[in-house]
């Protein structure tokens, strides 16, 4: 892998790293995350608690450790949603006739007047929220972007020479599209989607940043950092900390997505 | 992709870090931009200045309506007083005096209270201030069309009343009830317009008329509410520093419900006054040069964690017990109100009458006792150190709205105690119409609340079985103890004419409730208010425990 930059290298450590905490955060941090001492409430960073402690005495570090699984999935999973639900719609209206075509079109336009972040509030009002309504409505309120870019990839598919030949060849209908049609359509859309993943992350944030994804005592680096932001006089590294965790995390996911991107269209970076 | 270029994702991301960043910022600002110097020294000094408008951030609990007998809400105090006098004035060592009544009589049956009115006095509206006035207000609070929550339970005794005079009202009560003058003293039973009550009642809400010191300008809900000066004013409370008009032009209340925004907003001059400091900001204000601190504790109920009596776990005394020792309510009050909130000693505040507090010191922190009993009860420890009895886990349900960070707080904390002990609570994120419907109905464990009124009183409102809530009637006894003694203690006390006798009660049911241990008392509300240091002669509303702008002035 020569000629990568170290930042991407960097980047996709990070994302390692995040990933194993997430799968395994008992290997990152012996501390309880929930565990609350009330005579040590707002300690500053030191050896006992690397990045001090929150408003009940529960460690910042071993919260942010085992936060991480609750916003990566947060971040893929509701990219996973906008991939699978786009995908499917933006395939239909590649292949359909005029009249589906123009009601999912129709209807993805709709969709995308309205910015991610108002939609998915639109969603939670309808379902309440919690970790799960939060992923899905973030997840919802991206579909109409992804279908939009299937769609567009199918066209171009449809009319290609290797699609007609599979055609001429006597394949059946449904067979071009699943064997053909869809991984070719959909493997620009993946790489898109790592760079989606940022953006989902900092929704979901914001969303339990105003109360409405996952519900305390539960960690979650949005929640903690709203929080955080009563006692950001007494207690900088409250957060400071989740913040940076969410900014890292954003633009180690963006970095990779890009260098991915890039490479993919046939550029180095 | 037609939306979400690749720099989208470090756009929101800049924007979460520089909100954060802006914060930081602004707190900065505490410490350098807190406008005039620190020349000017605490409560009154110099002489009176006349003119400016006052604006005092106060957090977001706004009343849903000015009409004082319409509401019970927290706030109600500091924006009805403005224009609302009461018929008496308590100062501030619970002792009243009058005000807008000039004397009273008390019938040795304690069932007839005869007021004399003060002359002179006039509504916002020019109306007069008679006995015909005091008594369309009895009957205001009184009409269910009034849908009141609080003034109608506090003057529930009152049967009718007669004019026997311009001036002289006779008030006629069902049962002797010894809070009856008490709670004439606070502002949720204010004097309206009689004129008002009579031929326009459904204005009371929006357009509030009184007899108070300021008159009502504007509501701009969710925003603010502001006054003018009453020019006819001379009737000020007996306490008060001057006598004639306020010396403020106008009052401009407005509602910040972000503690570090109400915070920020005093440190950069933005408002001259707030109330509800947020407890961590006190250090800040006390530090700073420009600003000053003063504070008054509520009397009533502390603010306490209420146990449903009424189904299990804590149906058994001893697991309430069990639980309000194993809460070290000392670590939880100190470090969630950075030492600004006392620790409750009973079931009452000390700025309470009758207070006798916990002679015997039952109510502290003692993990070997709490176990004990709840060994004791036949709860034993299972594997994961949560306790069982008979297959059934030992676990409650703690309703939260999340709306107060302290109180999420002071639930996580208390859980952490509470599962030392073997018995896990479960923390339910509820909306607040949901927790009101789930504690009136009894379809929780665990909640938190507070009481402030100005008698003892208060231990029937919220313990006597007679207000346990039904399908017909919404009662404030929360935690729907039901126990024939205290009843028997809180109607006596209820119904004493004599001062010893009623004190005698109230002790003893103080002990009682102790023992009893319906709920677990936290700690004693305090009003925290800070304000710039030009901002001179802040007075109280003793009778609740609320700043009151009567005397103040500003020193520009």
């Amino acid at each position: 892998m020569k000629g990568i930059r170290p930042g991407v290298w960097l980047a996709a450590l990070v994302l390692v790293l995040l990933v194993a905490a997430a799968l395994a955060p008992h290997l990152f941090t012996g501390q309880d995350p929930l565990a609350v001492d009330s005579a040590r409430t707002l300690q500053p960073p030191s050896a006992e608690h690397l990045l001090g402690t929150d408003e009940n005495g529960r460690d910042v570090y071993s919260r942010i450790v085992f936060g991480t699984r609750t916003s990566l999935l947060l971040g893929f999973g509701a990219i996973a949603i906008a991939l699978v639900g786009g995908g499917l719609l933006g395939v239909l209206a590649g292949l359909g006739n005029r009249f589906v075509e123009g009601l999912i079109m129709r209807l993805s336009d709709v969709g995308l007047a309205f910015p991610e972040l108002l939609l998915a509030l639109v969603v939670i009002t309808v379902a309440g929220g919690g970790t799960w309504n939060a992923l899905v409505a973030i997840g919802v309120a991206n579909i109409p972007n992804y279908a939009r870019v299937v769609r567009a990839q199918t066209l171009s598919i449809r009319r290609s020479t290797y699609v007609e030949a599979a055609h001429a060849l006597g394949l059946s209908g449904p067979r071009v599209v699943l064997r053909h049609v869809l991984p070719n359509a959909v493997k620009p859309v993946l790489i898109l989607a790592t760079i989606g993943v940022g953006t989902a992350l900092v929704a979901g944030s914001a969303l339990s940043f105003l109360g409405l994804g996952t519900p305390p005592p539960e960690p979650e680096w949005g929640s903690m950092l709203s929080t955080a932001r009563n006692f950001i006089s007494r207690a900088w590294w409250y957060g400071v900390f989740p913040g940076a965790a969410i900014t890292l995390t954003v633009i180690s996911v963006t970095v990779v997505g890009r260098w991915l991107r890039l490479r993919s269209e046939g550029r180095t970076s | 992709m037609t939306r979400g270029t690749p720099s989208r994702p470090f756009l929101l991301s800049a924007l979460l870090t520089l909100s954060l960043a802006a914060s930081l910022a602004a707190c900065g600002g505490a410490v350098t931009g807190a406008g005039a110097g620190g020349g000017a020294g605490d409560g009154a000094s110099g002489t009176p200045r006349r003119g400016g408008t006052l604006v005092l951030g106060e957090n977001g609990d706004e009343p849903a309506c000015l009409d004082p007998h319409q509401l019970s809400a927290t706030n109600t105090t500091v924006v009805d007083r403005p224009i609302f006098d009461s018929l008496l004035w308590q100062d501030p060592a619970g002792k009243l005096h009058p005000w807008l009544a000039s004397s009273w009589k008390v019938s040795p049956d304690g069932l007839t209270y005869t007021f004399e009115l003060r002359h002179g006095v006039k509504f916002h509206d020019g109306s007069a201030w008679n006995a015909e006035a005091l008594k369309a207000n009895f009957e205001h609070m009184r009409d269910p069309a009034t849908k009141s929550p609080l003034a109608a339970a506090y003057i529930a005794p009152y049967k009718d009343a007669e004019v026997t005079g311009e001036y002289t009202l006779e008030v006629r009560l069902a049962t002797p009830y010894s809070a009856f003058l008490n709670v004439l003293a606070q502002s949720y039973l204010g004097m309206i317009s009689a004129k008002q009550i009579k031929e326009a009642p459904q204005t009371t809400c929006e357009h509030p008329i009184g007899s108070g010191p300021f008159v009502f300008g504007k509501w701009v809900k969710g925003q603010n509410i502001t006054y003018r000066r009453n020019p006819d004013y001379t009737w000020g409370p007996p306490g008060a520093a001057h006598t004639g008009p306020a010396y403020l032009d106008g009052l401009e209340i407005r509602f910040l419900a972000e503690d570090a925004t109400r915070y920020n907003a005093l440190a950069s001059g933005e408002v001259n006054v707030i109330d509800n400091t947020p407890p961590v900001n006190v250090p800040d204000v006390k530090s700073d040069p420009g600003l000053r601190f003063a504070s008054i504790e509520r009397p009533g109920h502390p603010f306490s964690i209420w146990l449903n009596t009424s189904r299990a776990p804590f149906d058994d005394v001893r697991v309430r017990r069990a639980i309000t020792l194993a809460v070290d309510r000392r670590a939880i009050v100190d470090s969630v109100s950075f030492g600004q909130w006392k620790v409750a000693g009973g079931f009452v505040t000390p700025s309470t009458p009758d207070y006798a507090g916990d002679p015997e010191g039952k109510i502290s922190h003692d993990e070997a006792e709490a176990n004990r009993l709840l060994d004791e009860a036949g709860w034993k420890r299972g594997p994961d150190g949560i306790r069982v009895k008979d297959g059934r886990r030992l676990t409650a349900v703690a309703l939260d709205t999340g709306a107060v960070p302290q109180n999420t707080q002071i639930l996580v904390q208390a859980q952490a105690a509470a599962a030392k002990a073997g018995l896990q609570v479960k923390i339910e994120s509820v909306t607040s119409q949901v927790q009101s419907d789930r504690t009136a109905s009894g379809d929780f464990d665990i909640s938190v609340g507070i009481w402030t009124t100005n008698t003892a009183d208060v231990l029937w409102i919220q313990y006597s079985s007679a207000n346990i809530t039904t399908p017909d009637r919404r009662g404030q006894n929360t935690t729907r103890l039901d126990d024939p003694e205290l009843d028997r203690l809180l109607d006596d006390a209820r119904k004493a004419t004599d001062e010893k006798t009623r004190a005698g009660l109230y002790t003893r049911a103080q002990a009682r409730l102790i023992d009893l241990a319906p709920a677990i008392p936290l700690y004693n509300r305090p009003s925290l208010v800070s304000r710039q240091s030009t901002v001179q002669g802040l007075g109280w509303d003793n009778a609740y425990g609320a700043v009151n702008f009567y005397d103040t002035w500003l020193d520009r």
